[in-house]
């Protein structure tokens, strides 16, 4: 039960504890001030990504900037007065209208959200399979396999960028959803994770359900998914932002414009755009990528903080 | 599981359906590991002693590789920029995201507010963050970074053109998009410290400052290690901020190549010089680097738990 | 234990096995040249300039009926990254266009057919013979050939230089007296460079107008002449005497926020007007100063070629060569019109007649290009084009002298050319 012991006092989290006099707490809040002021350094580049995807291209390129936008506009997002034949640099293409692919950007999102749920459910279901093995049943081998995935963790997976293209390719799975999707389905730091966490779980729930005649894989299935909550609550948040932001092996994988995630979208965007005026779209773009992590993140934000403190508690 | 044979007949079935399930179990996991994982890994390293442009067969060249690197002032100046990066980045990050967490642990909405704030970059896309960094550090007067430097009265910068800005660029932007992260494990290590030790120390007349000295700093050690150590690996693998922020079409470290890294230049042989066998000699480097630090990692967090 | 060795076994099996992993290399079987034909042409640039390569693709369809040609878009940053990744795994585009050296790569490795085998060699007499002869490999081998031109211009800001009573600059002293004058009348922003800033590409242009070179005729790096000195001198003080942005600001934004000569590329003549309203009638352009030796002028450019494991390579190579016909440049051109892209053809002969540009500028550049010099062929330069410029900046940002600079940047040059 280590795991659950050492995260649960976070719920209860009581300090600052009981007021300690007038002066220490005036002082505590002096001390604070200049975290409260270092906050400014978050809002202020927000507030400017956010401000510019409200501006036209013309204020965009104006000097000085403005701080608020002039006229506020979703131009940027769809711009109904832009046309391919008639240029005209106040009218420029908005995010949804900047790529030459079926459903535009949308497609993109699509691909971003589509990759990064099947990786997570699959990755989860492969390891906690892999994890209820070897750390509940009585196979030979298994520390040999445990060591030996703990050791591929220190691996950086830069090391494995080319053979794996080529593996790829010899599969016939370029530019294609398995390429995205098949070799990130093992993962061993979630393997390790659960194992661990299985680990500190008693055995008498499994051994129960043995007596009574249940097979191993409704075990894992009945018993073991449900004891593992938390543990797979917390790999799913580093699964999802991991792959949600996985941007060099789609940038050597993806062949099509159609195939591309969104960063590899948003960077291409990047690469051909330069202009101050385009920034506008840019930054649009950059904002629809962020906000089904952001999303994601305030729904699950009790998730997120107890997630991260078991990975550091544990892992 | 032949060894497992038994000549009784029902044990002999139990045992085989026992561990036929087993390795069943197991076999996705160890199909894909063994398969986009291992097998990759055996061929990297078969690569990096060959001369291999991608196209034509590897050619076997022993150690050539590794000892050009050896010899290599591209591949010392990255390793030396990265060091100076990876130091300044995570030292800098650490410090501040325990000052933050210190300063923000409570349940009160001001705290939760400021929490959220800090957090915010780590759940942000990061392509977004890089395409943001980079418009504020806009080279003319339309940039953020600039309009502020010129009610100060300074003349425009070219932040991403100035070789002595590239290095505190890029640990800025480390820092900024990672202390949130750090900041949400030093509360969790502060929230599994007991109260009543405070509480002693109090009664023993125990000022604020030595009571951090003695109990919290000593019992965040294990956070520490943790986030020291992840932020060290983390920041020797620094690739897309390179990429995205400074590079040109000439130089994948920026101008002069002050922001060239290990990655970016592993990238570069690879990528843009046809030198596989060369650039898997140096994923190997970086693999050293990080098993080594893994190791410390392992070694520490075994001591820690002795104490 | 046994299970333990197996495991190691395993193991050690896959380290050895490894060895015969990487791929050889094996001759593309040809498709039956009669059936249907679909092939795939990854052209590195924008996703507009794909759509002007598609309407040639579609009137050749007109012509070859059986023949379908599908264009894809590179963005220049990832292009050589995904060509690369392509020709490792021998799979990917039938046609790929490029900057102007890669099909030499690419061809040097296998990657690419040599186009004389399919009789291209003889579009050499309607191309531009510098960028030709910058597209042959060392060999002879024609694994590319020129699929656009592009070209510098000095655009500058009428009403500051008449404010400042300077005429547009012909030579660099005069490029000097004016950068100074401007000064002098208040103008903030004299001078600055787009293209090419403080890259090799920028140091190309000094160093011809020197009369210098980066390679002798028979491919010996040539940059310790005192020509070469002579122009890295005076483009570093450009920096450092007469304050050049190191920061690159893009051409037409450049002239926008008041800069009154901006040395860029030829693309940017297009976009000025539509895209900076403000500046209707304000600016105009010219050729580049011309230097002791002369008015010398980099030719930039694409090469397009077929790729070896394509299974059309003959209809690959005849679809090249259609590009050349007077047909599909004045197609690609009007589609570049509709999309007021920029857009100079590889043949010197239709710079001026099949333009996107107004007669005035076609003019500026077929003068350009008439004398102009394109990247060095000779082996080893792309791999040493990065250091190359890495020297160039380190003169430029004080961090070395010309002389050393320029010294560290031949040994690069010969350590990488063989």
């Amino acid at each position: 039960m280590a795991v659950l012991e050492t995260v649960a006092p976070v719920r209860h989290a009581r300090r600052p504890a009981p007021a300690p006099g007038r002066r220490a707490r005036i002082n505590r809040h002096l001390l604070r001030l200049p975290f409260y002021l270092l906050s400014l350094t978050m809002v202020v580049p927000f507030y400017w990504l956010v401000i510019t995807v409200f501006k036209t291209p013309t204020e965009l390129a104006r000097t000085p900037p403005s701080f608020v936008p002039h006229s506020p506009t979703f131009d940027n997002f769809y711009d109904p007065d832009w046309s391919p034949r008639h240029i005209d640099p106040g009218h420029l293409q908005g995010i949804f209208q900047r790529f030459q692919v079926d459903f535009g950007f949308w497609r993109f999102l699509f691909n971003s959200l589509f990759i990064t749920t099947a990786i997570t459910v699959g990755s989860l279901l492969i390891c906690s399979l892999a994890a209820y093995v070897i750390a509940k049943h009585d196979i030979r081998g298994r520390r040999v396999i445990f060591l030996m995935i703990i050791a591929s963790m220190m691996v950086p997976w830069q090391t494995t960028l080319i053979p794996n293209y080529v593996i790829m390719r010899n599969l016939g799975w370029l530019d294609s959803y398995p390429a995205y999707i098949v070799p990130a389905l093992a993962k061993a730091f979630v393997l390790f994770f659960l194992v661990q966490f299985l680990q500190s779980l008693p055995n008498e729930l499994i051994q129960a359900a043995r007596v009574d005649g249940a097979g191993e894989w409704r075990i894992w299935w009945t018993i073991v998914l449900p004891l593992l909550r938390p543990a797979l609550a917390a790999m799913s948040i580093f699964i999802v932002l991991a792959e949600w932001n996985n941007f060099l092996w789609p940038l050597i994988i993806v062949q099509s414009d159609e195939m591309a995630n969104l960063p590899v979208a948003l960077a291409r965007l990047n690469s051909y755009f330069a202009g101050p005026d385009h920034q506008g779209a840019i930054m649009a773009g950059g904002l629809l990528a962020s906000v089904p992590t952001i999303a994601f993140f305030l729904v699950f934000q009790k998730y997120f903080t107890r997630g991260i403190a078991l990975s550091g508690l544990k892992g | 599981m032949a060894d497992m044979a038994t000549p009784a007949a029902s044990p002999l079935r139990s045992a085989l359906r026992r561990y036929g399930t087993s390795s069943l179990m197991l076999l996705p996991f160890l199909a894909l590991f063994a398969g986009f994982l291992l097998w990759p890994l055996a061929n990297s390293l078969f690569l990096s002693f060959t001369r291999f442009d991608g196209i034509n067969p590897a050619e076997f060249t022993g150690l050539d590789n590794f000892r050009q690197l050896a010899g290599d002032a591209r591949f010392r100046h990255a390793l030396g920029n990265t060091a100076l990066y990876v130091v300044a980045s995570v030292g800098l990050g650490t410090l501040l995201s325990l000052g933050l967490a210190l300063a923000f642990n409570g349940t009160s909405w001001p705290h939760r507010i400021m929490r959220t704030l800090f957090f915010l970059p780590s759940v942000t896309s990061s392509i977004a963050l890089m395409l943001m960094w980079k418009w504020v550090l806009f080279p003319s007067d339309v940039g953020l970074a600039n309009t502020v430097v010129g009610w100060f009265g300074g003349h425009a910068v070219a932040w991403l053109a100035t070789p002595g800005l590239t290095v505190p660029i890029l640990v800025l932007m480390s820092v900024w998009g990672g202390m949130g992260y750090g900041m949400v494990l030093y509360v969790a290590g502060l929230g599994s410290i007991p109260e009543e030790y405070y509480e002693a120390a109090r009664i023993d007349g125990a000022s604020v400052w030595q009571q951090f000295r003695r109990i919290t700093l000593p019992l965040l050690r294990p956070v520490t290690t943790y986030v020291v150590v992840t932020g060290l690996i983390g920041a020797f693998q620094v690739f897309e901020a390179v990429y995205i922020v400074f590079r040109g079409t000439n130089n994948v470290g920026g101008v002069l190549d002050s922001g060239l890294m290990i990655v970016p230049y592993l990238y570069d042989q690879g990528f843009t010089h046809f030198k596989l066998g060369y650039a898997s000699a140096i994923a190997w480097v970086l693999f050293v680097i990080i098993f080594v630090l893994s190791l410390v990692n392992l070694r520490l967090g075994r001591a820690m738990k002795e104490l | 234990m046994r299970r333990t060795t197996a495991v190691c076994g395993t193991v050690l099996v896959a380290l050895l096995s490894a060895a015969c992993a990487t791929s050889g290399q094996s001759e593309t079987k040809q498709a039956d040249q009669n059936a249907p034909a679909s092939l795939s042409f990854w052209s590195t640039g924008g996703d507009d300039e794909t759509a002007i390569f598609q309407k040639a693709a579609d009137l050749y369809k007109q012509s070859h009926p059986n023949v379908t040609i599908k264009v894809q878009t590179l963005t220049w940053d990832d292009a050589y990254a995904k060509l690369l990744a392509a020709a490792t795994s021998r799979s990917g585009p039938d046609i790929l266009s490029g900057g102007m050296t890669w099909t030499i790569q690419f061809g040097a490795r296998g990657a690419m057919v040599d186009l004389r085998k399919h009789g291209l060699d003889a579009l050499k007499a309607q191309a531009q013979p510098a960028q030709w002869e910058s597209a042959v490999s060392p060999d002879g081998s024609v694994y590319g050939v020129p699929l656009d031109m592009s070209t510098f211009a000095l655009y500058y800001r009428k009403d500051l230089l008449d404010q400042a009573e300077v005429s547009p600059p012909r030579t660099w002293e005069e490029l000097v007296t004016a950068i100074d004058k401007l000064r002098a009348a208040g103008v903030r922003k004299p001078y600055s460079q787009d293209w090419g800033n403080l890259d090799w590409i920028g140091y190309f242009n000094y160093l011809y107008q020197a009369g210098g070179s980066f390679y002798t005729p028979d491919c010996k790096p040539s940059l310790a002449t005192p020509q070469a000195e002579r122009a890295l001198t005076y483009w570093a003080d450009l920096y450092r005497k007469h304050g050049a942005p190191t920061a690159t600001v893009e051409g037409s934004d450049a002239l926008d926020t008041g800069t009154a000569l901006v040395v860029a590329g030829s693309w940017i003549a297009k976009g000025i007007d539509v895209n900076k309203p403000k500046l209707k009638g304000k600016w105009a352009m010219t050729t580049l100063p011309a230097g002791p030796a002369g008015p010398t002028t980099f030719i930039g450019g694409r090469a397009i070629g077929v790729t070896s494991f394509s299974k059309y390579a003959r209809i690959g190579a005849d679809f090249v060569k259609f590009l050349y016909s007077d047909e599909a440049i004045t197609a690609i051109v009007d589609e570049a019109k509709k999309r007021n892209l920029p857009f100079i053809p590889p043949r010197p002969d239709k710079v001026v007649s099949t333009s996107t540009f107004t007669p005035e500028q076609a003019q500026v550049f077929e003068t350009s290009i008439s004398t102009g010099k394109a990247a060095p062929g000779c082996p080893g330069w792309d791999e040493s084009a990065g250091d190359v410029a890495k020297q160039l900046q380190s003169a430029i940002l004080g961090k070395a002298d010309v002389k050393t600079a320029l010294a560290e940047a031949a040994k690069v040059m010969e350590r990488n050319a063989g």
